[in-house]
């Protein structure tokens, strides 16, 4: 579903991803994971060109995404759910979910309309359809967040650390709906701290370390019995 | 347009000056740097009376400043122009007029930089002064005020740049300013109303854009880190 | 001071109506000229957006020029300089409206449209760049976000320095008297040369500018707060 071949990137001098070669399966729960600094980020965004690679290809679904005719259609398959939610402050709710359904003429404004609101239902916020974003919580804006992206039935849901942003009580709330997204099979890659959520859904982790996949593994066999000297430091300090 | 330039250049400089009057550009960054030199105290007063919690200090300071904002500058001057006499008794030329006018106008302007460099001040400053024992206004004189100046510094310095085309309307009195210069410029060559005025207007841009310049330069050296994010 | 003060005398000689006539005036000098500088103020905004370097350089000495020449004198070059360069076709057209009316609400217009594209300017560049990438993640074009994502965010929050913007092109509208406009200002001098009252005309005139003033103040203070939310997340 997902290819990554000879993927390397620089910020200027700094090189952000090394040579990463790695390949996500359709169905597949990917937990993306490694110290800050890593590039676990960076390469989250560069599957659906938000940040620009500088050698090698990726491919999403059999297509190159930095050779696709318009990056615009290759992301509207893709959805993506950012660390600060990034709703959009002047629309209600509703109107963030229906935005891009309506505007991209995939469906009527009734149909966007219907779709949005079962989607809203299913994260738990149908009955804040019609408040503005900075009215919620960040647990409740990220559900959003969530349901914004789901809106055009992507193939593949991408998260860059979903979590992160939230005071501790939300984050449940947020993992919840990432678990029964996982357990509907839709393909997911997340970068994410949390570890508990890795153990309990993740098919695979992959540990980063300076801009190079370091070690792939089930979670179980990761967290229990990391092989490298690396990922055992992180998972050690981890638990402090 | 550039014998224009060199033809009248002195006039454009220093006006009739010495058969008459100082004008032209000198006069008028010399009426800048007076009524902003006059305005600076002026403007210290009213953000004091603005922020004060006494009500007979407060309210004057704020109508004050709201009907100087409120009022068109030319209007402002054709007050002053009328009052200044009855005031002092005797008759006032233009220029002083002028400057009395513009110290007035920038004062208002000057005293709301001043007031939002004093709030933007962190309150514990003035708890920190009064603790030490220090009164209001010695605290006020010897910690507040300093800091929120210095922090205005490169605000100031472009309210003198709106003084310095502020002086353009002394134009409209017959001071001898730039602009009073390029119009009897225009009025003796009559035929080239568009080459005098483009002239003119390339010197304020000249001169503005220097200013302008030095403000950044300041700004600069100051290393002002204070990010403003739009409202 | 020896003053008798004679509000009466303004009631006489068909000065009520000059002063009327001169708010009028006044209110579309800067009807006109805000449209102008609104219109031109956020084209020239959107128009930097697209970054291509050659028109920046232009817009930006266009900027650079209305901001740094005071607005008198962009009269005066509009009115005596332009007026006697424009084509004859031109010039007859613009003398049926009155030249004077003419040159000064579009130099005003065009001196306003430079500070307002750089308020704007500044208020997109506020907004975060998540929500540009949010919006591009959803498949939107760069100029769908911008229609429907930056732009509406970005005119909400260019509210409270358009209205100061607003507020000055009011107030400068007066110096169209120095060319002889007989608008509200002008009208003050005119009636006050012919009833030598100069404090009650005065304060008639003054009265007037600080009520609408004022009234635009509160316009811009009320749809500020309406258009308002707190764009930090909690």
């Amino acid at each position: 579903m997902i290819e990554f071949k000879n993927v390397s990137k620089w910020y200027g001098e700094y090189l952000a991803l090394d040579n990463v070669n790695a390949r996500v399966e359709k169905g597949e729960v990917l937990v993306v994971c490694g110290p800050s600094g890593s590039g676990k980020s960076t390469l989250i965004r560069t599957i659906n060109r938000l940040e620009p690679i500088q050698k090698g290809q990726i491919i999403v679904d059999g297509v190159d995404v930095y050779q696709c005719g318009s990056i615009d259609e290759m992301r509207s398959h893709i959805g993506f759910v950012f660390q600060q939610f990034n709703l959009f402050p002047h629309m209600t709710v509703l109107e963030n979910l229906m935005m891009a359904p309506v505007l991209l003429k995939r469906m009527s404004k009734h149909d966007a309309r219907e779709h949005g609101m079962a989607l809203l239902e299913r994260v738990g916020m149908g009955h804040k359809a019609d408040v503005y974003p900075t009215q919620l919580s960040g647990g409740q804006q990220q559900r959003v967040a969530i349901a914004r992206a789901l809106a055009l039935k992507p193939r593949i849901m991408l998260f860059d650390e979903p979590t992160s942003a939230l005071d501790p009580e939300m984050v449940n709330e947020v993992l919840m709906v990432m678990k029964s997204l996982a357990a509907d099979g839709m393909t997911m890659v997340c970068v994410t701290h949390e570890m508990n959520f890795a153990r309990e859904v993740a098919d695979t982790v992959w540990f980063m370390d300076a801009g190079r996949i370091v070690e792939t593994a089930p979670p179980k066999q990761f967290f229990e019995t990391p092989q490298t000297d690396r990922a055992k430091k992180f998972l050690s300090d981890l638990r402090h | 347009m550039w014998e224009i330039l060199s033809d009248n250049w002195l006039l454009l400089l220093v006006g009739q000056w010495p058969h008459g009057p100082v004008g032209g550009l000198v006069a008028t960054v010399g009426l800048a740097i007076v009524s902003l030199l006059l305005a600076f105290p002026l403007g210290i007063m009213l953000a004091l009376g603005r922020i004060s919690a006494h009500k007979i200090f407060f309210w004057p300071a704020t109508a004050v400043v709201y009907v100087v904002r409120g009022l068109p500058l030319i209007m402002f001057i054709f007050w002053v122009y009328f009052f200044l006499p009855l005031l002092i008794g005797n008759s006032v030329s233009g220029v002083v007029t002028m400057v009395a006018a513009l110290a007035l106008y920038e004062g208002a302007y000057l005293a709301e930089i001043i007031r939002s460099g004093i709030e933007a001040l962190p309150r514990g400053q003035m708890e920190a002064g009064r603790s030490l024992g220090l009164s209001h206004m010695r605290t006020m004189r010897k910690i507040i005020l300093p800091q929120a100046l210095y922090n205005t510094i490169p605000s100031m310095l472009s309210q003198f740049i709106s003084t310095v085309k502020e002086t353009s309307l002394g134009y409209v009195i017959s001071v001898h300013e730039l602009t009073f210069a390029a119009a009897q410029i225009n009025n003796m060559l009559l035929t080239k109303p568009f080459q005098v005025f483009a002239l003119l207007a390339l010197t304020y841009f000249t001169l503005n854009l220097i200013l302008t310049g030095v403000v950044k330069l300041v700004e600069k050296h100051m290393g002002s880190g204070q990010a403003v994010t739009a409202a | 001071m020896k003053y008798t003060f004679d509000f009466g005398a303004l009631l006489g000689q068909g000065y009520p109506a000059l002063i009327w006539g001169g708010l009028m005036t006044t209110l579309e000098m800067t009807l006109f000229a805000w449209l102008l500088a609104f219109v031109l103020g956020s084209v020239l905004a959107v128009l930097r957006m697209l970054n291509i370097r050659a028109l920046n350089y232009v817009i930006a000495v266009y900027v650079a020029f209305h901001r740094n020449v005071p607005m008198l004198v962009h009269i005066l070059l509009w009115y005596f300089g332009v007026g006697a360069i424009m084509p004859l076709f031109i010039e007859d057209v613009v003398n049926q409206i009155g030249g004077e009316f003419v040159y000064s609400t579009i130099a005003i217009g065009l001196v306003t449209a430079a500070y307002v594209s750089e308020d704007l300017r500044s208020a997109i560049r506020s907004i975060p760049r998540g929500q540009m990438e949010a919006s591009r993640s959803l498949g939107l074009s760069y100029l769908q976000s911008m229609r429907k994502v930056i732009l509406p965010q970005a005119f909400k929050i260019s509210i409270p320095p358009l209205t100061n913007q607003t507020l000055l092109l009011f107030k400068n509208t007066s110096l169209a008297m120095a060319i002889g406009l007989i608008e509200l200002t002008g009208a003050g001098r005119e009636i006050e040369s012919a009833t030598f009252k100069t404090f009650e005309i005065y304060t008639v005139v003054t009265v007037l500018y600080l009520a609408i003033s004022l009234l635009l103040m509160f316009v811009g203070a009320y749809l500020s707060k309406r258009v308002a939310y707190v764009t930090k997340t909690r």
